[in-house]
């Protein structure tokens, strides 16, 4: 036994590790932690823990949350960046401080930052891990976009976790609750609905639902338009951006004052025309009557779906800012003839929760969290249909595997499409990418056996492998944008950069010169068979050195050798990747793949 | 049966249906096995499905990579492995159909439960009759009556079920179990018109 390995342990018995909750919400961001016994609400500097989800970049500067003034620069901030994520949140839609260009996720990676800051100031010490709160309905390209942006900004994703559990585990570790629990979180830019069990120490999610585009801002937007055409005669859309804006704002703000008094006066602006108007909250709740029965119907088709009589639920816990809408718990009690449970603090369950469970992921504890995956995966087969190989509602970590064959006599490689959703036909369901497995044993059509595996980890974050029975060539994939990185690789590069970093800016440096090395290497290793086709014998040793230095350069923290070597790679296969564009690649034959029953 | 394996770790022997090493508690990688022996429950058909939800929530309560979140790469795939294995089993199980589709197997009765070349004309008929009876039935108050027998079919099936494995009567207990699926497809069916 080598005995000089062997390290003192560092903390004695009453010192707890720490591990931030982090809200990331679509309106308004809240982070908490448990240390020692002990909860607490991180505050920012003016003292608020309901942090708006807005970014300001103004020339050189940045500003966030509260310390955006409600004045005429707020209206450039960016905010609801969180809806992107169910889109192409790699999209270049915004510029920064320095007029450069940058996507939801470095936008979502700054605000990370700041609430990382934030927290390091509360609590006085550095602090790397967290547990992230993501909507229950998320897709695995919107989840493993925040886990991204959050490895980005240089924290250590122990978890992520659905808003709704972390409600129910706040909730019911708080007010120790036991039985079934449908837990309805309508927040600024999403709903969820889930199902719970709780007992004792165990948080099983049944099943979950929900709509990731549905939410508070949805209302004001609606109420917005409403008011324009009904007391200025004006077509919403035709206004202009800035007057849009605007309204929605006020629309907001009337809204949440509808909450306090039930009809007001108020002077409204539309285009440099002011009327005062009455406010009152039947006009209100007739706006956005559908968008709310919309949410009554989701849950009650999820009711359906689980086979569990009503009489058998303990009542609805109501979570998210939109909530707080009187006329949905009017809706629910009509709906459900069920009890309400209000007795908590409809911003602050989800955070939480999430700081809770982190405190036992890093501390233990007795309690376990069971959770499910909200929509289907699979793959597109014959005909452009998609064969689901793990069904929403599955308990996660779920583990499949399927085996398909081949279409066409002597097919050498499959294209796979990665498909989630719950619609018959690929197209309507969301892609999250595809892959090849090539050099399979040229065959009749029907006869290889080719297995994909499905890995939905704890994350709900899935890695696909597909397997030639025959050969045993596998391919790996994980669920990724363009060239981005394999989630477990960006793990390991924010995990190796927390140790020696000198200090915050120095480890986002190491992670981002990392990770831009470490793409590069993945994709030199995909051409390894073009450059030996390609390339002279010194060049592929030129290319050979490079990438063994650059390898040996990712296991320091050495931001600048990195970068430097990058370089270096980058120089000599310069003129292989020139070659290559020329080179006609067409090994891939037919794409449609058959099910095996 | 099965060939004794030892501790990546330590190298102490592990015994068979073990997960965790007893001398120095490292997890192991899961082995192949069925989802009784899994679970560690008699094979039956007849389970207490309370009994059930608690053992497998004690499992998860000691293999949920929530626990070992902390510890190296290899233990992490380890228990995300065992996990959902675990998750698989306790639905399987909590199914009658795909309990007794398990326990036909383990019986050496490898037939699939839907077997194309089922043709029953006693259960295919009574099949269709009650499709029937659902769809001529003009109120929701009829409807739910054929539900109710429909579901009083399902239970005296059931009871069928459990007694031909009792007597180990696999032929039989393989027709019950087609016809079972079917009814339990129609009673989602019905469910959902309601
Ligand atoms: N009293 C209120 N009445 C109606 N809506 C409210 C009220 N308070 C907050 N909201 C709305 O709740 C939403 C924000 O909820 P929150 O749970 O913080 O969202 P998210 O989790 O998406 O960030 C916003 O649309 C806000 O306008
Ligand atoms: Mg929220």
């Amino acid at each position: 036994m080598n005995l000089i390995k062997i390290k003192e342990p560092k903390s004695s018995k009453n010192d707890t590790k720490i591990c931030l909750g982090i809200d990331f919400g679509t309106t308004n961001s809240v982070c908490s932690v448990k240390v020692k016994d002990k909860f607490q609400f991180i505050l920012d500097e003016k003292g608020e823990t309901l942090i708006p989800t807005m970014i300001l970049y103004n020339s050189k500067t940045k500003k966030f949350g509260n310390q955006i003034m409600k004045n005429e620069s707020y209206f450039n901030s960016i905010f609801s960046v969180k809806r992107n994520f169910t889109k192409d949140f790699d999209l270049k839609v915004y510029e920064d401080e320095n007029g450069s260009k940058i996507s939801s996720m470095e936008v979502s990676k700054d605000f990370f930052i700041y609430l990382k800051n934030l927290c390091e100031k509360n609590l006085n010490q550095n602090i790397f891990d967290c547990v992230i709160t993501v909507p229950a309905y998320f897709d695995e390209k919107a989840r493993s976009g925040i886990m991204r942006a959050a490895f980005m900004a240089g924290l250590r994703v122990r978890r992520l976790i659905n808003e709704p559990t972390a409600a129910a585990f706040a909730y019911g570790l708080e007010k120790k609750k036991e039985g079934i629990f449908f837990v309805y979180d309508l927040g600024g830019g999403t709903f969820d609905v889930s199902l719970l069990k709780l007992a004792d120490g165990i948080f099983k999610v049944i099943a979950t639902s929900g709509d990731p585009n549905l939410g508070g801002d949805d209302f004001d937007i609606l109420y917005a338009k409403w008011l324009v055409k009904k007391y200025f005669k004006i077509d919403f859309d035709s206004l202009n951006k800035r007057e849009k804006l605007k309204l929605v704002k006020k629309s907001k703000l009337l809204k949440e004052k509808l909450f306090e008094s039930q009809a007001f006066n108020e002077k409204l602006k539309v285009n440099e025309c002011v009327k005062e108007i009455g406010i009152n909250i039947k006009d209100f709740n007739k706006v956005i009557n559908n968008l709310i029965d919309r949410t009554i119907q989701i849950s009650m088709k999820l009711l359906n779906e689980v086979d569990i009589e009503i009489n058998k639920i303990e009542g609805f816990v109501l979570v998210g800012g939109s909530s707080r809408i009187k006329c949905i718990s009017e809706k629910i009690k009509e709906n459900f003839e069920t009890t309400i449970f209000d007795d908590v603090n409809p911003d602050f369950v989800v955070s939480k929760g999430a700081a809770l469970h982190g405190y036992e992921l890093l501390n233990g504890s007795d309690n376990v969290l069971l959770d499910v995956t909200p929509l289907s995966l699979g793959i597109e087969t014959m005909g452009g249909l998609m064969e689901k190989i793990i069904s929403r509602n599955t308990p996660i970590p779920a583990i499949k595997e399927q085996t398909f064959t081949t279409h066409e006599n002597g097919q050498t490689a499959i294209k796979f499409l990665i498909l989630q959703g719950e619609r018959e036909t690929s197209v309507n369901n969301r892609k999250l990418g595809e892959f090849i497995l090539s050099n399979i044993q040229p065959k009749p059509a029907g006869i290889p056996r080719i297995t994909i595996m499905f890995s939905l980890d704890a994350d709900g974050i899935l890695f696909v492998t597909a397997k030639d029975e025959e050969t045993g060539i596998q391919n790996k994939l994980s669920v990724k944008t363009n060239d981005d990185l394999d989630l477990n690789d960006m793990r390991k590069i924010v995990e190796s950069s927390i140790e020696n970093a000198k200090d915050d800016i120095h480890q986002r440096m190491v992670i981002e010169a990392k990770v831009k090395a470490k793409s590069f290497l993945n994709e030199i290793e995909s051409v390894k068979k073009d450059i030996e086709l390609l390339c002279s014998k010194n060049d592929i040793i030129d290319i050979e050195d490079n990438v063994n230095l650059l390898k040996k350069s990712l296991e320091t923290n050495d931001c600048d050798m990195i970068n430097q070597n990058i370089e270096k790679l980058n120089k000599v296969t310069e003129s292989f990747a020139q070659k290559r564009i020329e080179k006609d690649f067409s090994d891939v034959i037919g794409k449609d793949v058959d099910k095996i029953d | 049966m099965s060939v004794k394996s030892i501790c990546w770790s330590c190298e102490n022997v592990i015994p068979p249906n073990c997960f965790l090493c007893q001398k120095c508690n490292k997890i192991q990688p899961p082995k192949q096995i069925d989802e009784f022996k899994l679970m560690g429950i008699p094979e039956t058909f007849d389970l207490d499905l309370d009994e059930l939800e608690k053992t497998y929530l004690k499992l998860q309560q000691l293999f949920h990579p929530d626990k070992y979140s902390q510890l190296s790469d290899q233990e992490i795939k380890y228990s995300t492995l065992l996990s959902s294995m675990i998750n698989e089993a306790y639905q399987k199980l909590n199914s009658s159909i795909s309990r007794a589709t398990i326990l036909l197997k383990l019986n050496g009765f490898n037939r699939h439960s839907e077997d194309k070349s089922f043709n029953d004309p006693d259960v295919l008929e009574e099949i269709m009759d009650i499709q029937n009876e659902f769809l001529e039935a003009e109120s929701s108050e009829l409807k739910k009556l054929t539900i109710q027998k429909l579901n009083s079919k399902i239970s005296e099936t059931m009871d069928n079920l459990s007694i031909s494995f009792k007597n180990r009567q696999y032929e039989t207990a393989n027709k019950l179990n087609i016809k079972l699926s079917y009814l339990e497809k129609i009673r989602i069916d019905f469910k959902k018109q309601l």
